[in-house]
């Protein structure tokens, strides 16, 4: 899969208003963003707080679409889903998928910057 | 027993001697930035007091808007210029903080309003935290 399967920048930067008043610091910041988000997730994750990994997913599937970051929306649409079933096998075999894609994501923004 | 008037005014000068030695990390920027970062930290503050009003109301789209101003895009709006300057440290406060807002606005729309109080409370435990760190006068 290309870039913007993860991310698609242009969309990204014109849905936040992003010029080059805030430089290509920009870029670091959506990568923090998504790291946050990833390390409160891990977090609910490794405690088996399925409320918290659900408020975790909310954030998620919300930053992602306002990122234009489609794969990860979908992904944290399915990983909510499985949180939902409350079996837990399910939960740990979405999690692995959608943290896989929260790297890949946050690699693409990182790729973009490098030649933006 | 009422304090002799030579003790108060010992006291009150211990008390400008502390505050003239503060012992917190000083933020060095130009007096542009400087203004601009002073007005976020106060949209900061009116944010955490438009959520509480929010909270105590019962009004659930004053609580997201509140938090929506001091979400992940004020973090966003941030010059490169304003961002270089800023330790990791205090960075590493920062964003957070913002991430709480983002959180709070997203979590406002379906969650009952009073158990956002705790979520507002992490909020200003950041805020303490890079306070108590830092300064920018």
């Amino acid at each position: 899969m290309n870039n913007d399967t993860f991310w698609d920048a242009q969309a990204c930067l014109e849905h936040f208003h992003i010029t080059s008043f805030q430089g290509n610091g920009i870029f670091a910041v959506l990568i923090d963003e998504l790291s946050m988000i990833d390390k409160t997730l891990t977090d609910a994750y490794l405690t088996q707080h399925q409320d918290n990994l659900l408020k975790a997913v909310r954030v998620l599937e919300n930053t992602a679409l306002n990122m234009h970051a489609m794969q990860l929306y979908r992904t944290a649409q399915s990983f909510k889903a499985a949180c939902q079933s409350e079996d837990w096998f399910d939960i740990s075999a979405a999690f692995i998928g959608l943290t896989s894609v929260l790297k890949e994501t946050q690699n693409a923004i990182g790729e973009f910057a490098e030649t933006a | 027993m009422k304090a002799p008037l030579s003790i108060l005014l010992l006291l009150s000068f211990s008390c400008v001697a502390q505050a003239e030695e503060d012992p917190r990390y000083k933020l060095t920027m130009s007096e542009p930035h400087k203004i601009e970062f002073l007005s976020e930290m106060r949209q900061m503050l009116a944010s955490i007091n438009g959520i509480l009003e929010g909270i105590a109301n019962d009004n659930r789209e004053q609580v997201i808007q509140a938090a929506k101003y001091s979400g992940m895009r004020m973090a966003r709006a941030t010059p490169d210029e304003v961002r270089k300057h800023l330790p990791q440290d205090f960075q590493d406060i920062g964003g957070p903080t913002h991430k709480l807002f983002e959180e709070m606005a997203i979590r406002a729309e379906v969650e009952e309003l009073s158990d956002l109080i705790s979520l507002t409370a992490d909020i200003t435990s950041q805020c303490l935290a890079c306070h108590a760190r830092y300064r920018a006068d």
